[in-house]
């Protein structure tokens, strides 16, 4: 790694850490960056100035749960989209794109209207039936993509992207299907799904996804250097001593499963796994060792600024933030396939 | 050292190599000639491991190419594929760097980074170090992988012999780095490993080879040293065209002429 990646990260980091501190001030009652470290100086039993008390349960019960869950489904999506993408060796392959999302999604809808009626909202090791189901769902696309977008060691992009566009669609019925047949109650639930929202967090929600998170960056990025011995093809990876098949498991299951679980706790935010990793690659280069840490805070950072401003711009209502980042990412999808135009075709 | 005994290779009912039997020691440079679609390819790739042959044995080093581990076998040998496509715009020196993959857990060593340097010196691209890989020509990428399996092969930890394979390594290179890659590939051999490639220019074989395999529809058509190999009828039959072998004028080995018919040569008139 050079030095000018080194520096991205770094600001990256330190980036992060004061977007999360500054924007937990704002909302319908702001709160000032002084008033923040006077409460955390407090949290932490030191001897504290006066703190607003009322402030104090504010910032932590509210706003802290929430721009940390922001960081943390940021990071997730941007993760699981650059390793997806290491892995089909294409700058196209995101979840939200290649179906995996709305995978998620269809079993989430599922579980909502036939599911918790027969069974309850029953819990498994901590994890509920949802997260369970939705990981299942996003796995099983996965899968399907995977398979049905490779031959002979390579992958078809146009048959990844056209697949996608069936299991969305598919998906897409489904759930459609489903709001025709659910109650008033579950018609909400299904809403929040298919538009994505940030609304539901809370701390048990943050630690689940923490987790995850941190389960795929343990596994994920040490293996950097599979993820560029893939550019070469599968069969020159292998050469190079690296164990493809257990890669690709690997990818699959840890990105079904990040992927599933930001799906069950916030709906379908589209397109940022696709739009911070080709950022990432653009100011610092396509070396995984970099590229991986990168897309997981600059996902981290950008979903926090856009959930802050899908907050606060139309407060108290606020704009569900899978409209934001497909209004975002979708027109960068549209410039990334014009520009790759090439490559498609082969 | 390297052995291949009665290689079969089928694909539905056709033989794509049948009973292909070779011997190399340390210091072998071995050419395998032969027209399009003998077989050249998959022979190579039935030594490095990456398709299994469907009857026959290979060794390296004693052991059975199969029961190698992936790791310990990148370490042992590389292989300079004929199609190397890099998916992603890499720089030329990380793509070397991915030689010395099969060396290090998760940072390269001092030892890694000299050996990336010593092959970019080596294939004489080190001023394309920094360059995007998809915005140098055909040959010089061609000279960048070959750079990069030559950093996997640099090994000063380990004295065991190393095997490398190259799948028509001349493929886009002009006639100074045609012979830039045999003088390395020669002393590369010379100094006690085995190197094996799949040629088509049958002049350099004769020059810098020891061993040569002429293979045809799957079969050995003939082997042995240049010398004994190269001879107007085993050549007009593998080629299925008229050449003539002649004593190299300065060299002391063979070099084969083309003739073509005379009403088309007197065009050029």
């Amino acid at each position: 790694m050079n030095n000018k990646s080194k520096l991205i990260l770094i600001t990256l980091l330190i980036g992060l850490v004061i977007s999360l501190l500054l924007t937990s001030g704002f909302g319908a009652v702001k709160i000032g960056i002084t008033e923040i470290f006077n409460i955390l100086i407090d949290k932490f039993g030191c001897s504290a100035p006066q703190v607003n008390q009322r402030l104090e349960a504010i910032w932590f019960s509210i706003r802290l749960p929430r721009v940390l869950l922001s960081a943390l489904i940021g990071g997730s999506l941007s993760l699981a989209g650059s390793t997806m993408q290491g892995l089909f060796r294409n700058p196209l392959a995101d979840p939200s794109v290649i179906g995996i999302s709305s995978g998620a999604a269809m079993f989430a809808a599922m579980t909502i209207v036939w599911l918790v009626p027969l069974v309850g909202d029953s819990e498994f090791l901590g994890f509920s039936l949802l997260s369970i189901t939705t990981f299942i769902g996003a796995a099983l696309a996965a899968i399907f993509i995977f398979n049905i977008a490779r031959y002979k060691g390579k992958t078809l992009v146009s048959t990844m992207l056209l697949a996608g566009i069936a299991i969305n669609a598919i998906a897409g019925s489904v759930i459609g299907l489903l709001q025709f047949l659910a109650t008033d109650l579950q018609l909400r639930d299904l809403t929040f799904w298919t538009l994505g929202s940030l609304a539901g967090a809370s701390y048990t929600v943050v630690g689940i996804i923490a987790v995850v998170l941190i389960i795929c960056i343990i596994l994920i990025i040490p293996e950097y250097k599979s993820f560029n011995a893939l550019t070469l093809g599968e069969h020159e990876a292998k050469l190079l001593g690296i164990n493809t098949e257990k890669l690709k498991t690997k990818v699959i299951v840890l990105s079904a499963l990040v992927v599933g679980v930001s799906v069950a706790f916030t709906g379908i935010i589209a397109f940022v796994g696709l739009v911070v990793p080709h950022i990432m690659r653009m100011i610092g280069g396509n070396d995984h060792r970099y590229v991986l840490p990168a897309s997981l805070m600059g996902g981290a950072l950008l979903l926090n600024i856009t959930d802050t401003i899908a907050r606060t711009t139309f407060a108290p209502v606020e704009i569900p933030i899978g409209v934001i980042t497909s209004l975002i990412g979708a027109p960068l999808f549209l410039a990334l396939l014009i520009h790759s135009k090439k490559t498609i075709q082969s | 050292m390297m052995e291949l005994k009665n290689i079969t290779f089928r694909v539905g009912q056709r033989d794509i190599l049948h009973n292909v039997s070779l011997h190399a020691d340390r210091g072998s440079f071995i050419g395998i000639l032969g027209p399009n679609g003998a077989g050249k390819s998959t022979l190579i790739k039935t030594m490095s491991g990456e398709i299994t042959p469907t009857s026959g044995e290979i060794t390296w080093l004693n052991q059975s190419i199969g029961k190698w581990k992936d790791g310990q076998l990148a370490k042992s040998r590389a292989v300079l594929t004929q199609k190397s496509q890099v998916s992603l715009p890499l720089v030329n020196k990380e793509i070397v760097m991915m030689g010395r993959y099969p060396h290090f857990k998760h940072s390269p060593e001092t030892r890694d980074y000299h050996a990336v340097e010593n092959a970019f010196h080596k294939t004489g691209t080190h001023p394309l170090a920094d360059q995007v890989y998809h915005q140098t020509s055909g040959g010089e990428q061609q000279r960048i992988q070959l750079a990069r399996v030559w950093s996997q092969l640099d090994d000063n930890l380990s004295a065991s012999p190393k095997l490398f394979l190259l799948d028509e390594p001349l493929n886009n290179l002009d006639i100074f780095h045609q012979h830039q890659v045999l003088k390395m590939a020669a002393e590369f051999a010379e100094a006690g490993n085995v190197v094996i490639a799949v040629m088509h220019d049958i002049n350099l074989a004769a020059l810098y080879m020891n061993h040569l395999m002429f293979l045809k529809k799957g079969k050995v058509v003939a082997q042995g040293t240049p010398d004994e190999t190269l001879t107007d009828e085993i050549l007009t039959g593998v080629y299925n065209y008229p050449l003539t072998v002649v004593d190299h004028p300065e060299m002391n080995t063979k070099t084969i002429l083309h003739t073509v018919s005379n009403t088309i040569h007197s065009r050029t008139k």
